[in-house]
């Protein structure tokens, strides 16, 4: 398992993941400068806010379709079958890669925090860079599972992709539905009702990485809690689920 | 591969051609729209409400930029302005930015009517977080009576401020005192944006900045 961790980690480093997420860092920060200058006020929210912003949307579409292509590559080349020959289970297998994935999001996290400390304090990048790792990691094991699969590049990235926004963006899609003015009839009622069962199935990613965290400081650790109890339970399930597929899948 | 050389030029050539062929972008003034739905800001920002507030003003405060002109402040619909202000304070209450504009940008202009419009927002707003929105009431006072020469709002503002910023610093509360006074528009100046300044309460090195250029055109209006 340390093997095909060691092994995933080195694999980031040759994608030149590390080169795009230093690219990211400096980018988003030039951009971020830029919107400084033109504030009149806020100035150092508005260019911190937007940094999180970028950074943590930038991690996540980097860390994906890293993972799915990675994941893909050994599949589509056989190297699968390779380690698979060897004594080693799928399990160990899986996890070796999860864990290489996580390993990568620590270093992408640590990466991104960097240029945070330009405008914030210390303890308050730590807490959102924690954050931002946890979900990383989270969205590490969901490409995965899509990746094992869907077994296409395409597909799995679209599907993660659209997971991530979908997770995202569910606290409001529900306020939209059961807003004043969507009316109460059954087709609204059934739509609600659908949405928030899909909601449930969803990790709360609005939960994650708050952009308030670093514009109005404060905020305690406590709030770290309930997301990485969110990362534990939901990277279980998701691993557990892209293991099951595994084992039944023939290669 | 001589070929493919070849056609890669042309296309480039082909392309910077088009591109140089193209219409330019007139000058034109494009009227501000009403601001999209909360929900759907709240939506397109990933739920990210406090950056999609800043982003808001940010788009608010540059739109009399507009392609080959300036459009001044006073051209604009303060009807929807004042709606952008709100929803960007009704995405994010703690951001400052919203009457900051509302009152350095939007209430400085030559119109009586949309100062008015503009002071009676601040003073809504106000009335929603006394203990937080105040340095801005009190800049509004400033305006009610040096820009509209109207003494009973500006003291009206300094009651308000009075009673209900009891948080405030004392010369915020004192503010009807200097109202009343007969003092010039550089002193009353000195007190508010000074105060303001020496507080410890702005922070923001942009906003600073702007305040004591504010400070400087007035000092040097009246020669000091």
């Amino acid at each position: 398992m340390i093997t095909i961790a060691r092994y995933t980690l080195i694999e980031a480093l040759r994608s030149k993941v590390l080169w795009l997420a230093l690219l990211l860092a400096i980018l988003g920060f030039g951009f971020s400068l830029f919107l400084q200058q033109i504030a009149v006020t806020e100035s150092r929210h508005i260019q911190s806010g937007t940094l999180a912003m970028i950074y943590r949307l930038g991690a996540v579409f980097i860390l994906c379709s890293f993972v799915v292509s990675g994941t893909l590559r050994d599949y589509h080349d056989k190297a699968l079958e390779f380690f698979l020959a060897m004594p080693m289970s799928r399990a160990s297998y899986g996890f070796g890669k999860l864990s290489g994935y996580a390993a990568c999001s620590l270093i992408l996290s640590m990466l991104l925090c960097i240029p945070l400390l330009w405008s914030n304090a210390a303890g308050t990048v730590l807490l959102w860079g924690i954050s931002l790792f946890l979900e990383l990691v989270l969205m590490g094991s969901v490409s995965f599972f899509f990746a094992i699969t869907l077994t296409q590049v395409p597909a799995a990235l679209a599907a993660a992709f659209g997971f991530y926004l979908l997770s995202r963006a569910m606290g409001t899609l529900i306020l939209i539905m059961n807003g004043p003015l969507a009316g109460q009839d059954l087709p609204r009622r059934i739509g609600s009702m659908g949405l928030s069962a899909i909601g449930f199935l969803l990790p709360r990613l609005d939960e994650f990485t708050r952009t308030a965290w670093l514009v109005y400081p404060g905020s305690g650790w406590h709030e770290l809690l309930p997301v990485a109890a969110q990362t534990a339970i939901y990277s279980v399930l998701i691993s557990s689920a892209a293991l099951f597929d595994f084992y039944r899948r023939e290669l | 591969m001589k070929r493919i050389g070849i056609t890669l030029v042309s296309a480039l050539m082909l392309q910077l051609l088009w591109h140089a062929a193209m219409p330019r972008e007139g000058a034109r003034a494009q009227a501000l729209r009403s601001p999209p739905a909360l929900t759907a800001l709240r939506l397109a920002s990933l739920d990210e409400s406090i950056m999609a507030s800043r982003f808001m003003m940010l788009y608010l405060q540059s739109f009399d930029i507009q392609p080959g002109i300036i459009m001044p402040y006073r051209d604009l619909d303060y009807g929807i302005v004042q709606k952008w202000l709100e929803a960007s304070l009704d995405l994010d209450t703690r951001d400052k930015y919203p009457l900051f504009a509302a009152t350095y940008f939007y209430a400085g202009v030559k119109d009586e009517r949309k100062t008015r419009s503009m002071l009676d927002f601040i003073s809504r707003e106000f009335s929603i977080d006394p203990e937080e929105r105040w340095p801005w009431m009190a800049s509004g006072a400033l305006i009610a009576k040096y820009e509209l020469h109207d003494l009973p709002l500006a003291l009206e503002y300094s009651e308000s401020l009075r009673k209900d910023a009891t948080g405030a610093p004392s010369w915020v509360r004192e503010m009807s005192i200097f109202t009343l006074e007969d003092m010039n528009r550089l002193d009353a100046a000195k007190i508010v944006l000074g105060g303001l300044l020496v507080d410890g309460r702005i922070k923001d090195p942009n906003e600073l900045a702007f305040l004591k250029g504010r400070l400087d055109r007035i000092g040097r209006f009246y020669g000091r």
